[in-house]
């Protein structure tokens, strides 16, 4: 846990860190079913926010990731019509991407 | 067991590792409750040493003799001759009452032996005096004085004075007390009327000099016999119409704090010793901090509480005493309840700020305040029960929010009736990480069959948003208004402590097990459905066991409503015929378990 910042900012694309990889396991297994079962709720987006948050922070890094994690989260309000809301992909990456339909937030 | 497969994990977890996980959670909170049965009594045990050695002139050590001292001490202060000796021969006691309370000073000191709020009941149901009397013999009675001479402040706390009064006296009206032995003259006078609140104003000078000598509300309350009760001690002061709250560990003993206070005082969960001084800006605060061994009176709560204590048992005692800068001390005192209504009746001098803020609900006190003010209003006007007051609450948030839980239940519905389709899709989609970008391509998938099946996800986490605040708000609201201490509610004696019969924490867990069982939760996995269907309520159980049976009550009723909510949900065409898909899934099923994951 120690040096997740510093592994990130070597290899952003590798695996992801013991520190985001807990995280994300404690939310997905603990926390958002605890959530769930308080209160009956689905998600606007997908991949849904701890989903964007952790691709987010493991093609990104800590800051950015972070940065586009809470943006993310940001855009999860009553108003918002949702559907889908991609991490968007490092720029080196994209040329090698499957493309994907464009048209997907109409 | 083909339908444990876990289509939703992604990346890290498997079924493995959340059960460790799940293992962890377990442990951590029985070590916490643990934990806490264990610690709470003594929480800021380190400050044992300070509270004495920080001021030479702390009461501790100088009003200890008090309780020890016989009748015949005040003969040995020596009295030189140039003022005539003003002394009393003998102990007397003085009774002020009115409506609220019964206050009995003695001559000796000058000072509070014991203080009946006559609207309040202890736990033995007598009426509560606000004296901790065991705390006060070893740190000084309320009201006594407390000056930096530690000397001087043993001969003014077991000196005896003369009376203005003897006997019961009725409210309005006014009790002085004087002393002399020469040297030293003392006048201390109280003014009553028909509030909580009392006017002191007393001044000590040594050869006609001034000395500054505060006016002293030693340590602890009456109502505290338990551990949270003592945990729940603070000092509280304004400044600059801001407050602020120590908890025991943040007050060092025997610091002086300077002014300007509008107000300042201590307190515990449900009362409150507050000086409003006549002149905020000179006025200065001794904080006073002590450990008391409360092994022989405390009552315990948890594990292990049968057992005989087994040696001391510390808690931190609070203690404040405001004085003023000219040595002269002219200052309101408000000791009562920690009532809303009554505080925001009481200003400070100047009108800077009420005691209001005095009653603090934590981060979520906003929320809390207004909760508890709707509370107050349906228990003025349409019921006199506070349990029933909760109910009605509960009922009442309930309906607010209903049409967003239609809706969501709506959607949940119809997210049924396209799982297999999804779990195919999110199957075909295993093989990559989570964080390739092929990903991407199977959201696209999942939102056009969604949308195609007409699922319209409504409202996104906000009924979560709605609802957890809300009960983090009830869970710090309940345990500190002092209008619920006491409250019944049918076997329930008091709605602000646990139930001790643990009737409602059982009723709780069994219809949030029911309410996991009832309420479809599309998406989630079915394994992790499964023990959600267990954890919750054992945590939610874990939550209201030894807490304010009122969040326990609200957690039920809103539990009850839910399962009302999904059962006519499932008589309406949309959820009859989502049972029936999964009653037809679950046939296909056969042998497989068909409780929870049963309904997909």
């Amino acid at each position: 846990m120690k040096n997740t910042e510093a592994s990130l900012a070597e290899s952003p694309l590798s695996e992801p860190s013991l520190a985001v990889r807990v995280a994300y396991g404690i939310y997905k297994g603990i926390v958002s079913p605890v959530l769930h079962a308080f209160s009956p709720s689905q998600c606007l987006y997908l991949p849904t926010c701890s989903e964007y948050a952790y691709v987010a922070l493991v093609r990104f890094g800590v800051a950015k990731g972070t940065w586009l994690a809470l943006r993310r989260f940001g855009r999860c309000h009553p108003f918002a019509k949702g559907g889908l809301d991609p991490v968007p992909l490092r720029s080196s990456d994209r040329a090698a991407a499957a493309p994907i339909s464009t048209d997907h937030l109409s | 067991m083909a339908e444990f497969k876990n289509p939703n994990q992604q990346g890290g977890g498997d079924n493995k590792s959340l059960l460790v996980m799940m293992l962890v959670l377990v442990t951590v909170f029985f070590g916490l409750q643990y934990f806490r049965a264990k610690n709470n009594p003594q929480t800021s045990s380190p400050n044992a040493g300070q509270s004495a050695a920080a001021a030479p002139g702390a009461p501790v050590p100088a009003s200890a003799p008090v309780a020890a001292a016989n009748l015949p001490s005040p003969a040995a202060t020596p009295s030189t001759s140039a003022v005539p000796a003003v002394q009393a021969p003998a102990e007397a006691t003085t009774t002020v009452e009115n409506e609220l309370y019964s206050i009995t000073f003695t001559n000796r000191g000058g000072q509070v032996s014991s203080w009946i709020l006559k609207k309040y009941k202890d736990s033995d149901g007598k009426p509560l005096n606000l004296v901790h009397t065991q705390a006060a013999q070893q740190f000084g009675f309320p009201l006594s004085l407390y000056t930096y001479d530690a000397a001087l402040t043993a001969t003014l706390s077991k000196a005896l004075y003369v009376p203005s009064a003897t006997g019961p006296l009725a409210a309005p009206t006014s009790l002085t007390f004087n002393y002399s032995d020469g040297a030293t003259t003392v006048r201390k006078t109280f003014s009553f009327d028909e509030t909580y609140v009392l006017h002191a104003d007393v001044e000590v000078t040594q050869g006609g000099v001034p000395v500054r000598a505060l006016i002293n509300w030693p340590g602890g309350f009456g109502d505290q016999d338990n551990a949270s009760a003592y945990a729940g001690a603070q000092l509280d002061y304004a400044q600059h119409a801001k407050e602020q709250h120590l908890a025991p560990k943040k007050v060092s003993g025997g610091e002086t704090l300077n002014g300007p206070f509008d107000w300042a005082g201590t307190s515990d969960t449900y009362f409150a010793a507050i000086f409003l001084p006549d002149s905020p800006d000179t006025a200065t605060v001794a904080m006073l901090h002590n450990q008391l061994d409360v092994a022989k009176t405390i009552r315990r709560t948890g594990l292990g509480s049968g057992a005989p204590a087994k040696g001391a048992i510390e808690v931190p005692v609070l203690g404040a005493a405001l004085g003023d800068t000219s040595g002269r001390t002219q200052t309101r005192v408000y000791v009562g309840p920690k009532a809303v209504n009554i505080l925001r009746g009481i200003h400070a001098t100047g009108d800077t700020i009420s005691l209001e803020p005095l009653l603090d609900f934590g981060f979520f006190g906003p929320i809390g305040k207004y909760l508890f003010l709707s509370l107050q209003f349906i228990h003025a006007h349409i019921t006199s029960n506070w349990g029933w007051a909760i109910v009605l609450l509960t009922v009442l948030i309930n309906l607010l929010i209903l049409p967003l839980r239609v809706k969501t239940m709506q959607s949940g519905l119809k997210m049924q009736r396209i799982q297999p389709q999804m779990d195919a899709i999110k199957e075909r989609y295993k093989k990559y990480k989570a964080t390739d970008p092929k990903r991407n391509e199977m959201n696209v998938e999942i939102m056009k069959l969604q949308k195609d099946n007409g699922v319209n996800m409504f409202g996104g986490c906000i009924p979560t948003l709605i609802q957890m605040p809300l009960l983090f708000a009830f869970f710090s609201m309940l345990p500190k208004v002092v209008e619920l201490r006491q409250a019944h509610w049918f076997w329930l004696p008091d709605l602000s402590s646990a139930d001790p019969y643990h009737i409602l924490p059982i009723v709780m867990i069994v219809s949030q097990f029911l309410v996991q069982f009832y309420t479809p939760s599309p998406g989630v996995d079915p394994q992790q459905q499964k023990m959600m269907a267990f954890m919750m309520p054992a945590v939610s159980g874990y939550m209201t066991w030894n807490y304010a049976s009122g969040l326990a009550l609200y957690w039920t009723i809103g539990n009850l409503i839910s399962i009302i909510q999904q059962s006519v949900m499932n008589r309406t065409s949309l959820g009859r015929e989502m049972r029936e898909i999964a009653a037809k899934r679950a046939r296909r099923k056969a042998g497989a378990p068909t409780t929870i994951s049963g309904k997909r």
